[in-house]
């Protein structure tokens, strides 16, 4: 594949990229580079790319495993600060009135913690379900599981997410 | 209620999961990525690979195939110089097909089994075992630099002579010659000779006189009468 192609790849791809990375990462400087960083492996594999079927779970795949081994390597100290600045991304995003925005922020701090205390696969398996470009072939191809795997996976996170919201 | 309750929570849910789907990213990130991808092709193009860099297309490969060229040649040359400095083996070359005939002599039912069953040439040929007579060949063909040093521990006796002559005086030192101690023997044997000389056997009487005219032992004794005392001075004379 050529380097329009790349071009191609980037310009469609990014922002989906981008999405899943700040789902894990929940901090936008380190998920633009891991995009960055899987665009890179791209590059270094071009030879590759006509044999692969799937582009877009390929590439999701990529990013989705530069994530965890940042968040691997990560103290346990930066995971609060990291908080604060995916709060901030959203009532930027929201453009709502600030009384509503601080009350969305707290909700959405409230599931980001619930969601963080699910088990691996289920917190992955929601997190990726989120992302309205990947169906459930696609986060099973992207987890390595069957699709009616996923689908229990997925109702297992949101019913153990809302017992977790009730307490 | 309950239902209410739980229509709120996933509500809650829907809509922290949609800010992440709606997340968007910051202005210019495709921008900056495709700068990324620029400088990484820049940089694996600049880094040669080991290849390029033997061919010699830059200066520093240019410098690493000569130094290269340098240590072949070195090692060469260090190689045919100790392959003329030491002489060649003298370990005898595989011995010939007939050497059998003395393996089937030694070992006779060993052979009958060889015979019996197929076996390839290379069985037959059987290596000379290295010999010791080889060795002593090949130590005499050694120039005198590279022979092996003889030099062996002093024994106990020689060690004493070694002793002996840090310790001993010039006397002791002089008795331990061969040719002194020669002379010092016929010395002594000369001076024993002289103390324990056998006195000359007695002249016989019968010549001057008859038995019974001989003279009484008492007056025999007397040297004054003795007429046989003077051959013996005489032959006392000789020895002195």
């Amino acid at each position: 594949m050529s380097q329009p192609d790349l071009s191609a790849l980037v310009r469609d791809y990014s922002g989906l990229l981008y999405r899943v990375a700040l789902s894990l990462l929940h901090n936008a400087a380190e998920a633009e580079d891991v995009v960055q960083d899987a665009f890179v492996r791209v590059l270094e594999r071009e030879g590759e790319l006509s044999s692969i079927t799937g582009i877009r779970p390929w590439l999701v795949r990529i990013a989705w495993n530069l994530a965890l081994d940042r968040i691997r390597k990560r103290r346990p100290d930066q995971i609060s600060a990291q908080m604060e600045d995916l709060f901030q991304a959203t009532l930027v995003s929201a453009q709502v009135p600030a009384d509503q925005a601080l009350a969305d922020a707290q909700q959405i701090a409230a599931v980001m913690r619930a969601i963080k205390t699910l088990p691996r696969l289920e917190q992955q398996a929601l997190l990726l379900s989120a992302m309205e470009e990947l169906s459930t072939a696609e986060i099973a191809v992207i987890l390595g599981k069957t699709e009616s795997s996923i689908r229990s996976l997925l109702f297992r996170a949101r019913a153990h997410l809302r017992e977790r919201l009730k307490l | 209620m309950q239902d209410e309750r739980d229509d709120r929570i996933d509500q809650t849910i829907d809509k922290a999961l949609a800010a992440l789907r709606q997340a968007t990213p910051p202005d210019g990130i495709e921008a900056r990525i495709e700068h990324r991808l620029l400088q990484h092709q820049r940089a694996a193009a600049l880094r040669p690979g080991w290849r390029d860099t033997l061919r010699g297309s830059t200066i520093a490969g240019g410098w690493l195939r000569g130094a290269f060229s340098g240590a072949c040649f070195a090692t060469g040359i260090i190689a045919v110089l100790l392959s003329l400095h030491h002489p060649k083996s003298t370990v005898t070359p595989a011995a010939p097909i007939n050497a059998y005939s003395g393996f089937i002599q030694t070992f006779p039912k060993l052979a009958v089994e060889q015979h019996s069953r197929p076996c390839t040439p290379t069985i037959l040929q059987a290596k000379a075992p290295p010999a010791l007579q080889s060795t002593e060949i090949a130590r005499g063909a050694l120039p005198e630099n590279h022979r092996q040093p003889l030099e062996l521990p002093l024994t106990r006796q020689e060690r004493d002579l070694v002793r002996l002559v840090h310790i001993a005086g010039p006397e002791q030192l002089a008795s331990m010659s061969t040719e002194e101690r020669v002379r010092t023997e016929a010395q002594e044997e000369a001076s024993f000779d002289k103390f324990f000389t056998p006195p000359p056997p007695p002249k016989p009487i019968a010549e001057t006189a008859s038995p019974a005219d001989t003279p009484p032992a008492a007056d025999s004794q007397s040297p004054s009468s003795v007429p046989d005392s003077q051959p013996s001075t005489e032959s006392q004379k000789q020895e002195r």
